[in-house]
């Protein structure tokens, strides 16, 4: 069951939708319980966004060590099949360190303010 | 958008950087060493780790980037009608080229091309809007307007626009008009019976803004300019994000910019030639690729409005969001035009380019295409925190319009590599 601005007859899928939107594009004022269940859904908000930047952190640290590996590999596999399957005898322990990569950059803690 | 700005300085910079090295060689040597869809690759993941960057500062967009709402049209300055007058004068050169002795006539071509074409929209992108300032439409506007002008269909949306500048397309590749002084004048003749007949019925300001391919095309170039109308300088692109289309007929017109300046670059390849005589070559086969090929990139962007309203969970119809985010086309046909107008400007300066230049050329294009992609990327990010209320929903539905792009940078860097190779055998 959809519900629209009355503002501006924009659709949204729930009131939480319509509650963000009234307040963020037409600055309106929340009073009462509507500032309660704002403020919810903001945090709810902001957990969400800091899970997601985490991974997102995970991916920048991990993506040029797996990038570099698949580079080498490809120059590798100009030089004939020798030194190709030398290079993917190296794929598991990149895979490790890049997934180690990846967990220490997404468990690292954020600096106060960055999130 | 201001905390983003080292963002958008690393990405843009990291763009021409990251390829240089092998788009110098592009065409002759990286063959040897790096298999062709390895380059393609790495555009592509380029374009996809901007999307990661971004995703680490993610915040909501300030409200002060989007431009104040137009108010009524008003009477032009005496400036604006000194400007309309070389606008005018220009028109008129392109009218009278025929007619001209044969060494001034025969540049009336470049004058379309590098003038009407290639400088004006290059001003509007990298400057700002010029067209206000210099329409001959507008110019001759009031001799031709009606007291009481009939109501333009609503309906119609931006379709005339899109249309014309489809006309204009094929017109260009398949009747070779603007290479001609002939073929000139009759492009101008008809873009000056287009635009005043439909300003004697509709009026001005009905008609102009959504019929006047050039007027449109320059408003929405404009946008991406970092010196706003009123002389503010903002961020490239700062601007595109709180701007939506006007439904699927404004989002038709984007997508036809897109085709606009990426159609001859097809047709220069080999899989292009063949599917055109496939359809029959001449005026047909073009016509039939070029409106192909829209309806290709629309049915494109729909199914990405179709997954972002399935990730989002959002109540509005696919094509309603499609349309919003189709302004992230904006800056990626802005990057195609700009490496087109590279290569004409070189060999206008230059005919007899060597390889080695064909290969700096070709990394330079490879380049600014890869810096409208991600400057794409980058309009999605603030036109999706425009669209919807949820900074969720706004992170959720840049994914399928990144993964969009990401085609897109494939099929523009293989398309470029086509030509440059076909150029260069």
């Amino acid at each position: 069951m959809s519900e629209r601005c009355p503002s501006c007859a924009a659709r949204f899928a729930g009131s939480g939708e319509l509650l963000l939107h009234r307040v963020r594009a037409h600055a309106r004022v929340p009073q009462g319980d509507e500032a309660l269940r704002y403020a919810v859904l903001v945090t709810a908000e902001e957990a969400w966004l800091a899970h997601f930047r985490r991974h997102m952190r995970g991916v920048l640290v991990a993506l040029p060590l797996v990038l570099v590996y698949v580079f080498v590999l490809l120059l590798g596999s100009a030089e004939g099949g020798a030194a190709m399957a030398f290079g993917l005898l190296l794929a598991p322990g990149v895979a490790v360190f890049a997934g180690l990569a990846y967990y220490l950059a997404y468990t690292k803690e954020p600096r106060t303010g960055e999130e | 958008m201001r905390r983003l700005a080292p963002l958008w300085l690393l990405l843009l910079l990291a763009a021409p950087t990251a390829l240089a090295h092998e788009g110098a060689g592009a065409g002759i040597e990286a063959r040897a060493t790096l298999p062709a869809w390895a380059l393609y690759a790495a555009g592509a993941l380029l374009v996809a780790v901007s999307f990661a960057v971004l995703g680490t500062r993610v915040e909501r967009p300030s409200t002060h980037t989007a431009d104040r709402p137009r108010g009524p049209p008003r009477a032009p300055s005496a400036r604006v009608r000194a400007t309309r007058l070389v606008g005018l004068a220009v028109l008129a050169l392109l009218l009278a080229g025929p007619l001209l002795p044969g060494s001034v006539g025969a540049w009336t071509p470049e004058l379309l091309w590098l003038g009407a074409l290639g400088v004006l929209f290059a001003w509007a992108y990298l400057v700002g809007d010029p067209w206000p300032a210099l329409s001959p439409a507008r110019a001759l506007a009031p001799l031709v307007a009606p007291r009481s002008p009939r109501a333009l269909p609503d309906r119609l949306g931006s379709w005339p626009a899109t249309a014309a500048l489809l006309a204009l397309v094929v017109a260009e590749l398949a009747g070779g008009l603007f290479a001609t002084a002939t073929g000139v004048l009759l492009v101008a003749a008809a873009y000056l019976v287009w635009t005043l007949v439909g300003c004697a019925r509709f009026g001005p300001e009905a008609w102009l803004p959504r019929a006047d391919p050039l007027e449109r095309a320059t408003a929405w170039f404009g946008a991406i300019a970092p010196r706003g109308p009123r002389g503010r300088w903002r961020w490239p692109g700062a601007r595109l994000g709180a701007r939506a289309a006007e439904g699927m007929s404004d989002a038709a017109f984007l997508l036809a910019l897109l085709v606009a300046t990426n159609a001859d670059g097809f047709l220069a390849t080999a899989p292009g030639a063949r599917l055109l005589a496939a359809l029959g070559g001449g005026w047909t086969g073009t016509a039939a690729v070029v409106v192909g090929a829209l309806l290709l990139f629309l049915g494109f962007l729909q199914l990405a409005g179709a997954a972002a309203r399935r990730v989002t969970g959002s109540a509005e119809r696919a094509g309603v969001l499609a349309a919003a985010l189709a302004v992230a086309l904006v800056p990626v046909a802005a990057g195609y035009h700009l490496a087109h107008l590279l290569v004409r400007v070189l060999d206008l300066v230059d005919p007899g380019l060597g390889p080695l230049a064909l290969g700096g050329v070709a990394a330079g294009q490879a380049a600014v295409l890869l810096s409208g992609h991600v400057l794409g990327v980058l309009v999605t990010h603030d036109a999706t925190w425009s669209a919807f209320p949820s900074r969720v929903q706004a992170v959720l539905a840049e994914v399928p319009l990144t993964a969009l792009l990401v085609v897109y940078t494939g099929i523009g860097l293989w398309t470029l590599a086509e030509a440059a190779a076909g150029v260069g055998a």
